[in-house]
């Protein structure tokens, strides 16, 4: 998604991917979003994200999503942290 | 958190939120796979929050291979800690393992039932009693009580075991109606 797109849904967004490129926004006006993957790897630094096998969760996507109500990370292996993480999410997480 | 494994590479992860989910359920195309285990289990993580549950059972075997688990690994944590204000929720069929320490600061470790009906009408509905083991074969299981009133409704039952080389219990554990609660020091029963 680039800079200027907008993902918009009134309940829910569940997105199945190996790579997650946001740029744009995401609203959901009933809070629910579902990134679901392989594998999801979840990092504090962009920088470190090379090579990484799944869908990588950095700081800077976690800042445009962290104050939806429900977010769901599902994972059809591992959930991976890669070095010192710290997030904090608004609702359910 | 929907998955298997939760992996630490040696960092410390502090993860805080109003509500907590660990659960492990089936995707689509899910291929299975044993729960590793690290010999140098060096990382620590830290869930935070008001409500936390975790939820075992939800894996649908359905190639029929018998490849389906429904346990829940947290890989390289010398520490797993739990800190909830009120419960720790706990449901449905299976084992959390982690290679290091687990402390489990709650109001309580509550058990509850998991109720699924079927699409039709007029299908039965199906209540899975919670069998739940929490297992450090290498490390401490200590439980502390917060001080916070745990909620002490209907729908409990169940079994809980806290399996490790040594376990700390101070906390509470509620698991009301046909159940029972098991703390096990590994070699000692």
């Amino acid at each position: 998604m680039d800079e200027s797109a907008t993902l918009h849904a009134t309940n829910e967004i569940a997105i199945d991917t190996r790579i997650l490129d946001l740029d744009g926004d995401i609203v959901v006006d009933h809070s629910a979003l579902t990134l679901a993957s392989d594998a999801i790897v979840i990092v504090e630094n962009a920088a470190e994200q090379d090579a990484m096998d799944g869908l990588v969760i950095d700081g800077t996507l976690w800042n445009k999503i962290w104050t939806i109500g429900t977010i769901s990370l599902a994972s059809r292996s591992d959930i991976t942290f890669m070095g010192d993480v710290a997030l904090q999410a608004a609702g359910t997480w | 958190m929907d998955s298997d494994s939760i992996v630490l590479d040696g960092g410390r992860v502090a993860v805080a939120a109003s509500q907590v989910i660990l659960q492990n359920t089936s995707l689509a195309n899910e291929v299975f796979t044993a729960a590793e285990t690290s010999a140098n289990a060096t990382g620590a993580i830290a869930f935070s929050a008001t409500d936390m549950a975790i939820t075992f059972g939800q894996m649908a075997d359905t190639n029929a291979d018998g490849d389906a688990t429904n346990d829940l690994a947290v890989v390289g944590a010398a520490e797993l800690a739990i800190s909830v204000t009120n419960s720790l929720v706990v449901s449905g069929e299976g084992v959390l393992t982690t290679d290091g320490d687990l402390n489990i600061e709650s109001a309580a470790l509550v058990t509850a039932l998991i109720e699924t009906t079927g699409e039709e009408a007029d299908d039965l509905s199906t209540v899975t009693v919670a069998d739940a083991a929490f297992v450090a074969e290498n490390g401490t299981i200590t439980t502390r009580f917060n001080g916070s009133t745990a909620e002490t409704g209907s729908g409990y039952g169940g079994a809980i075991t806290l399996q490790a080389a040594s376990v700390n219990h101070g906390g509470r554990i509620i698991s009301l109606g046909n159940d029972s609660s098991d703390v096990h020091r590994n070699g000692g029963g």
